[in-house]
């Protein structure tokens, strides 16, 4: 029966794969039911080993369990959860000694999910910082040519020639299935340390070893042969293919080590007693937690500068910021660009652009942050020496390529970021599985200071970073990990160097690092991979703003208290002795739950106070220079507003991102917000399309309020638009939307309609506006934009309520894309949106 | 107590169980009985699944501690050691079918002995190892003797047709596909356990009857199912076998519920001094008589070609389907690379003689060679072979001839040419047939009028894969013959869409489209070449379709193919080896006679080894010996087959195009990735290419050119030394590769001290707007400039750009002949060269530019 804890290990392990995001969409039932076999196959494991008495005193752990449980978010409490229940039966079958392995078997599955949890995020960052196993190519080569492959290798990759073509094929620790193997080997060794001495816990942690790595060689040719006859890339990651193909691991396992030879038949638990030695070592467990999360997590909140911006154009040709988003200038390049983006961040910075010099030390010494995007052009040795210097002094380096080194910018970049241990690779990255955008969205914990106000964050095409050294991965701060990610390798074969096809077995994925922070002597290095979405037609969408001011806040520092993170390093390390003699005769099962106990209070702590520190340490910035915020509500409209290039693909009758993104033509910034109350704290002007929602009467209370103190709403309705509770609002104020109609006569054919009468009449329904001062009016004499003016006397304030009907002109389906050469007609409607923001509402 | 000793019986029968399953399901996996999967992942997991076997059964930690000691066993063990590493390095290593079924037996038994000497017996192993060795021989015999395979797939045949009737649903499945070779094993298993029963009593008897019964009427049930199931694709047809091989187990287990494991000796190794007594054993006899049948049914014997001046091969080229037109300048892409023009010229490079019969030389010549253009070279038909004007076949122009070729005849020869053709045959001369599917032409009455005499025949229908993915890669079976066995890849048969063939129980099958469908032709649809629907309809012969067939008459030979693809322009570079093993049969000196001796000397050894062990008294022996001898005589033969075919010396034009360092181009025909563009170039500059699948210092040695395209395999030492003889004996070396795949040519490229530089060029000359403009010029897909010693050295492409030139084509004379480096991966490529559907016209000028430069080269030296 004890073998079966190497199902359970299995089994728990995987579970892993279906509850994080790793490769996949969570899928908590298969999680869940791989957990409850886990635990299943753990209590049968333990079945004939279990405590004769337990000390009641070891149910304390329950009070950290229970504060880390509310800390720890979902789906890694997992093993906390599961552990509380397990010490919870424990209680309940205190009395039933035939039913021990029940509590003893959760309970220890709690603690092996608990120690996976632990090492994730290390975990995460080992393989973000490198995904491939070069060293292991020849071996996995000569292992498949033995088996009946062909197969070779070339700067790492290893080639399969089929008959239909000469695969590439990239090793990878993801491809390996480590991450399942490393979780395996965190519940075997949580084993093999209670049921073992140190001798037969080394013999048996080397068999392991031995056996999972030839396994995983052997496993990985048979995934290789699977790939080939079905040339299904997801083989090698889908979570219940790679849980199945680590079942003969486990079973192999079964036999080799059968854990039948452990060296107590029962597991003896001692009573739980305290001495102050092992108060002494609650603390230093304690101490040692808090510091290695401190080590980690603790954001130097440094010197604020003084946002002196300097934005790099001299060697720089593509996203450019010079030529201004007018109403003239329309197409591609004239969205294109960074306009927008360069003339946000002068609201908030001082902003000055370098359209003609080289960057001398001179130059850069009389600003605080230096952007270099999209480099189109070499830079010079004394350039780059430069640039170290300036940093290494206090100043911040933003760094902003893009994909598949298109026009090389990552190889400009590199000349730059290599110096500080970054590195730009020329791939390009896509969602797992369906090759889409991929999007981010930040853990509730931990976050980088650049990415903490951000809660969601819409890729369109990144490249990946890398350190160059260990001791660049070491120091370096993982601003975006993304996940469910995958990375094709660009090719110089074709425009943009996007490969033809996005799947190859010589891709990276799974955890990828997409923005990236370095700290260099008193100054800071940012680097990001995504040029495109700060570009002028999707700058105010999708996060974008929040992580630009995050970046700018974050880079407006010189490094004050970095030696505090080596201060965190260094009572972690003698926390780390200390325990090391003062454990040297507790017993095992005592030190596991002193680890528990002390651990859990250290993280319950530290967690949210590092959080916190941060949170406090870096707001965004307050803005320095007035503009005109326009915010588009959602709580009441009926809309979507996508920016994409891939938007105007689909059905983009109810999209108003062209709208949208017009707006900053004349000068306003808009922003998308979820709520009415959050649309009137940040708008000058708010904007309601084809509303669906009742509002109630507070709301209506709020609006009035708002216009009564020079707020501009605009809302437009549509025909199209069923559930239309417009005139709920503006009917308040003396505005009524009606449906009219128009008849018209019909022939039967072109020729007819000189002469000869009409077969019959048909009738179609517009919308219409009366009331309010008329703004818009058509030939028919029909309203179709009308305004209620709000005058406060005491404060001079003109609020300005504009209603529009119809809303469907500009809507993308008429309005066209933002890279759109407008038609006549489409310049009409342009003009038309401008008259009302620039002429009505501004 | 009780309980731990019910918990040891069942823990012990499902070992049993789990055992015999797990070897049943290995044999059917080698058999390839599970329906369409590639060969080698079949091997895989057969590997896997036998480690899986060994694993449970071995106890290892007691295994390795009686190693470690003295002991009366010890010598069983290492015995027993010994067959289990030499089976599974059989099962890993050996290319061949019948090896990787044989070495089942020798590791059942190699276990069994391990766990005798550790004191673990396990009562079934004997009886899997009994029943493994039983259809290894069986599957012997099919593979070998034609008639036996005849036999087993007119039984599917019958019994489905059959079944088909009584359910009314027309039927007609072959062994694969009907699932008789899941039912033969099983069935093989059922005897041995019979056999091995130690009391045969009437209740055993009539149970073992019952059980056989059972097994049969499984195999009826799954029949009436397939009758009934309704295929959405006609890959699904064959889906259903692993049900039948779980309904097969209910009657196996049935029997061995009742069935009663023999104990085996535990004396079955010899002991010293007792070797005598062993040669006075019968089954010792029968051993000997084992090797000798394997050994003569498995080597080719008489299978070295008549000797170079009896080479004559004749092309029939009236009344036939198809031109003989080459490859030329000034045709491009889908028109440009002709039908069966090549397959005379290729057949030069072998030492053969051809000629071409045609009623009227000048105008077939009209048709055939390319007309005069401002152009230098070109291939010309009638250097080749020579082209005989007469009207009918006569026995003169038979008399000298070593095979006779007729391709896709729509006209029947008269019945006096027919008389003459089958004299000819009867006195020894080779007849080769092709034909193609669904009477396209109407050439089935006049192929099958002619075929007459052998009765084999060419079915109304189209021969198609059921794998839509692999085509025939995973859906045909080589027989046992001198034309198949030179093969290293199903690719080199390039066969495409043909007729199937009936055969007669005198002629015999030589390649089977396992897992195929017959699909009938339609009469009414006159547009597209009479072709049906490419959908299973119930009643069309689904499996075991016969490709390739042969037959002895007199003293001669005749083959039969249903398909001419193999044979065809676009093929001929790529199936140039199977179209070299068969004319090498062809002209062999392999009659009836050989081939009818050679099978009753194996067939009488065989019968005489069963006798021999059935009727001696003292025939005591271990039984891993039997396994033993099988392997080694298969062994035998496949170590001495290759030296007994003949390999003809090649000569001529010939361009060897490098496919052992896993280049990055593809094997299929005219894709992005091909280099089917490269070939046809190399044919309008009258070189014969062939496609190297094995790195062969000989063959290249014959050549005038050899081809890299982006290697991914690295030069050794000692090919570089080679290569380097080679260029200075004047063989010209194309390299292409740029900076990303240059690692695995850095040996070759560093002893000539050029290297690729990291400085991505991609798509040159940068155009943007109307390509056509330039569309005369030289065009790469991924370019890297290259730097090298100016010594020596031809810039053959190069571009200034910010004062900086780069070379993109460089060649370096060394010795009589020179290393030219192209610097992109898929300069080469179909997609830059010319593929089906298009072509650059400046790339096609710019090869033949570098080809004329090296043939003038060559003509200088």
């Amino acid at each position: 029966m004890k073998r079966f804890l190497w199902l359970g290990i299995l089994f728990l392990s995987a579970s892993w794969l279906f509850f994080i995001p790793q490769f996949t969409i969570p899928d908590a039932v298969m999680g869940t039911l791989l957990v409850i076999l886990g635990v299943l196959c753990m209590i049968g494991g333990v079945w004939h080993t279990v405590p004769k008495h337990l000390d009641t005193k070891y149910i304390l752990l329950l009070i950290p369990l229970i504060l880390a449980l509310i800390v720890v978010p979902y789906p890694y409490n997992l093993g906390l959860a599961v552990l509380t229940i397990g010490l919870l039966l424990s209680v309940v079958f205190n009395r039933v000694e035939t039913a021990q392995a029940i509590p003893l078997g959760i309970a220890l599955a709690g603690v092996i999910l608990l120690m996976q949890t632990t090492v994730f995020p290390l975990y995460t960052i080992f393989v973000s910082h490198g995904h491939r196993v070069d060293i292991l190519s020849p071996v996995i080569s000569l292992v498949g040519n033995l088996l009946g492959l062909h197969t070779s290798t070339n700067n790492g990759i290893m080639f399969i020639q089929t008959i239909q073509h000469t695969y590439p094929v990239t090793i990878t620790w993801e491809k390996l299935g480590c991450y399942l193997l490393l979780n395996i080997f965190l519940g075997a060794l949580l084993l093999f340390a209670l049921r073992y001495g140190k001798r037969k816990i080394l013999r048996n942690t080397i068999i392991f070893l031995l056996t999972s790595s030839i396994y995983i060689i052997l496993r990985f040719v048979a995934i290789l042969y699977g790939y080939l006859t079905t040339t299904e890339l997801s083989i090698f990651w889908d979570p219940l293919y790679m849980t199945l193909s680590f079942l003969p691991l486990a079973l192999l396992l079964m036999k080799l080590l059968p854990l039948k030879d452990s060296d107590e038949e029962t597991i003896r638990v001692p009573s739980l007693g305290f001495t102050k030695k092992h108060l002494v070592v609650l603390l230093m467990m304690f101490l040692l937690v808090f510091s290695v999360i401190g080590t980690f997590t603790f954001q130097d909140p440094g010197t604020i500068k003084n946002g002196r911006v300097l934005i790099d154009e001299y060697h720089s040709q593509w996203e450019d910021t010079t030529r201004p988003l007018d109403t003239e200038w329309y197409g591609l390049l004239s969205t294109y660009n960074y306009y927008s983006w360069a003339q946000w961040l002068s609201y908030y910075y001082d902003v000055v652009k370098n359209t003609n010099g080289t960057l001398t030390a001179e130059l850069l010494n009389r600003y605080d942050i230096l952007i270099l995007k999209c480099p189109t052009e070499s830079y010079s040795m004394q350039e780059i020496q430069s640039i170290k210097h300036f940093v290494d002094n206090g100043g911040g380096l933003y760094l902003i390529g893009d994909h598949t080194n298109v026009f090389g910018m990552n190889t400009f970049l590199n000349q730059i970021s290599e110096q500080f241990g970054i590195r730009y690779k020329t791939d390009a990255t896509y969602e797992l599985g369906t090759g889409d955008l991929s999007i981010y969205q930040p853990d509730r914990l931990f976050s980088h200071p650049v990415i903490q106000h951000v809660t969601q964050f819409d890729f369109m095409t990144s490249c990946t970073l890398e350190p160059t050294s260990l001791l660049a991965s070491a120091t370096m701060e993982n601003i975006i990990i993304g996940n469910r990610v995958t990375s094709e390798p660009g090719t110089y074969a074709t425009e943009n160097f996007f490969r033809e096809s996005v799947v190859s077995p010589d891709s990276e994925y799974g955890y990828l690092l997409q923005a990236a922070a370095i700290k260099y002597g008193h100054g800071r290095v940012v680097a990001f991979t995504d040029s495109t979405v700060f570009s002028s037609f999707s700058m105010f969408t999708d996060g974008y703003p929040s992580f630009t001011l995050g970046t700018m806040e974050y880079l407006n520092r010189t490094n004050s208290y970095a030696y505090l993170n080596i201060i965190f390093i260094g009572i972690a390390l003698l926390s780390l002795v200390v325990l090391f003699v003062l454990l040297r005769n507790v017993k095992k099962i005592k030190i596991l739950w002193m680890l528990l106990f002390a651990g859990l209070f250290a993280f319950s702590t530290a967690a949210p106070l590092f959080s916190y520190l941060t949170n406090v340490s870096y707001p965004l910035p307050a803005v320095q220079t007035d503009y005109t915020h326009i915010c588009f509500e959602q709580q009441h409209s009926s809309f979507n507003i996508s920016v994409k290039p891939t938007a105007t693909l689909g059905n983009n009758k109810y999209n108003y991102g062209t709208f949208f993104v017009w707006t900053q033509r004349v000068g306003c910034v808009p922003s998308i917000e979820k709520s009415l109350k959050d649309a009137i704290a940040n708008g000058d002007i708010i904007v309601i399309i084809n509303p669906i929602q009742s509002f109630t009467e507070p709301e209506i209370q709020m609006l009035t309020t708002y216009l009564e103190n020079g707020g501009r709403v605009l809302l437009m309705d549509s025909i199209t638009n069923i559930k239309s509770t417009a005139n709920e609002l503006v009917g308040n104020f003396g505005i009524w939307i009606t449906i009219n109609t128009d008849d018209h006569r019909v022939y039967h054919n072109l020729s007819e309609i000189d002469g000869t009468s009409p077969i019959g009449n048909i009738t179609s329904p517009y919308l219409a506006l009366s009331g309010g001062k008329r703004i818009l009016i058509a030939g028919n004499n029909e309203t179709y934009a009308s305004m209620i003016e709000f005058s406060k006397e005491t404060t001079g304030n003109l609020g300005k309520l504009v209603v529009v009907v119809d809303s469907y002109t500009f809507s993308d389906a008429v309005m066209g894309g933002t890279f759109t050469e407008p038609t006549e007609r489409q310049r009409q409607i342009y003009e038309t949106e401008f008259f009302l923001l620039d002429s009505v509402l501004k | 107590m009780n309980r731990n000793l019910n918990t040891h019986v069942l823990l012990s029968t499902v070992m049993i169980s789990v055992n015999i399953i797990c070897i049943l399901l290995a044999l059917n996996l080698l058999s390839n009985n599970f329906g369409i999967v590639s060969p080698p992942l079949l091997h895989l997991i057969t590997i896997s699944l036998l480690l899986g076997v060994l694993l449970l059964n071995l106890p290892l930690q007691h295994t390795i501690r009686t190693l470690r000691k003295e002991n009366p066993h010890l010598m069983k063990l290492i015995m027993g050691l010994i067959l289990l590493v030499g089976a599974f390095l059989l099962l890993i290593f050996s290319l061949n079918q019948l090896l990787w079924i044989s070495s089942i037996p020798l590791l059942i038994s190699g276990l069994d002995l391990i766990l005798q000497a550790v004191d673990r017996k396990r009562k079934e192993l004997p009886l899997l190892a009994v029943a493994s060795f039983g259809y290894a021989l069986v599957f012997l015999i099919f593979q070998t003797i034609p008639f036996s395979w005849y036999i087993h797939q007119q039984c599917s045949l019958l019994a489905s047709h059959t079944i088909g009737i009584i359910i009314g649903t027309p039927l007609l499945l072959g062994p694969a596909t009907s699932g008789l070779g899941i039912l033969l094993i099983f069935l093989i298993f059922l005897i041995s356990s019979f056999l091995l029963q130690a009391k045969k009593t009437r209740k055993e008897i009539a149970w073992f009857t019952v059980c056989s019964g059972g097994l049969f009427f499984v195999w009826i049930l799954y029949l009436v199912i397939l009758g009934f199931v309704s295929f959405t694709s006609k890959n699904d047809t064959v889906n259903l076998h692993p049900l039948l091989f779980l309904f097969c187990l209910i009657p196996t287990f049935g029997y061995l519920l009742r069935y009663r494991f023999k104990e085996t000796p535990t004396d079955a190794i010899p002991r010293n001094g007792n070797y005598k007594k062993i040669l006075k054993n019968g089954a010792v006899w029968a051993v000997v008589l084992l090797f000798l049948s394997v050994t003569m049914l498995t080597i080719f014997v008489n299978s070295e070609a008549s000797p170079v001046e009896h080479r004559k091969v004749l092309f029939y080229g009236e009344h036939m389907l198809g031109t003989w037109d080459l490859p030329e300048y000034g045709k491009y892409g889908k028109d440009a690379v002709g039908m069966f023009g090549l397959w005379p010229v290729y057949l030069t490079t072998l030492g053969y003689e051809t000629e071409i019969i045609v009623e009227n030389k000048t105008m077939f010549l009209d048709t055939t060679q390319a007309s005069n253009q401002n152009i230098t070279r070109y291939m010309n038909f009638t250097a080749y072979t020579t082209v005989i004007e007469s009207q009918k076949i006569t026995k003169q122009l038979l008399n000298d001839t070593s095979i006779f070729v007729v391709t896709n005849l729509n006209i029947s020869f008269s019945s006096e040419e027919q008389i003459i053709i089958w004299e000819y045959v009867n006195n020894g001369g080779s007849l080769l047939i092709l034909g193609d599917h669904t009477n396209v032409g109407g050439m089935q009455d006049p192929l099958n009028e002619l075929l007459a005499p052998v009765g084999i025949s060419f079915r109304f229908d189209a021969a198609l894969p059921l794998d839509e993915k692999f085509k025939w890669l995973t859906c045909t079976q080589l027989l046992h013959h001198p034309i198949t066995s030179p093969l290293t890849s199903l690719d080199e048969l390039q066969y495409g869409v043909g007729a199937s063939l009936n055969i007669t129980a005198s002629s015999f099958p030589v390649i089977i489209g396992t897992y195929a469908l017959s699909d009938d032709g339609n009469q009414s649809n006159k547009d597209i070449a009479y072709l049906g629907d490419y959908e299973y309809n119930k009643g069309e012969q689904l499996g075991d379709l016969i490709l390739v067939a042969g037959a002895y008459y007199g003293e001669g030979k005749v083959l039969v193919f249903g398909d001419t693809s193999s044979f065809q322009n676009p093929a001929i570079a790529f199936s140039f080896p199977f179209i070299q093993s068969t004319f090498n049969w062809l002209a062999s000196k392999q009659t009836a006679t050989t081939n009818t001796l050679q099978m009753g000397i194996s067939m009488v050894s065989l019968i005489g080894a069963i006798i021999v062990y059935r009727f001696f008294k003292n025939k005591t022996i271990p039984f891993a010996l039997f396994p033993i001898i099988l392997c080694t005589a298969l062994l035998l033969s496949t170590s001495l087959n290759p030296l007994l075919i003949d390999n003809n010396k090649m000569t001529g034009n010939i361009v060897f195009i490098d496919a052992s360092h896993s280049e990055r181009f593809t094997l299929e025909s005219f894709t992005d990735e091909s280099v089917n563009g490269l070939i046809v170039n190399l044919h309008r500059n009258n070189y014969l290419p062939i496609l190297l699948r094995e790195f062969s210092k000989e063959k290249i040695t014959t050549s005038k050119i050899l081809i890299f395209v982006a290697p991914t395999t690295a030069f050794t030492g000692d090919e570089v030394a080679f290569l380097k003889q080679y260029m200075t004996n004047g063989g010209f070396i194309l390299l292409a590769t740029g900076y990303e795949d240059k690692e695995a040519s850095l040996p070759l490229l560093q002893a000539f001290d050029v290297d690729v530089e990291q400085i991505p060029l991609g798509p040159v000359p940068y155009v943007e707007g109307n390509t056509t403009l330039y569309q005369n010029e030289p065009r790469f897909v991924d370019s890297w400039p290259l730097s090298f010693k100016e010594n020596q050295t031809i810039s053959y492409y190069n571009f200034t750009w910010a004062d900086l030139t780069y070379h993109l084509v460089v060649f370096i004379k060394h010795g009589a002949g020179g290393l030219l480096i192209i610097s992109d991966s898929q300069y080469l490529l179909d997609k830059n060269i010319e593929s089906i559907y298009d072509y650059w016209p400046g790339n096609i000028l710019f090869l033949k530019y570098l080809l004329n430069e090296l043939q003038t080269m060559e003509e200088l030296r």
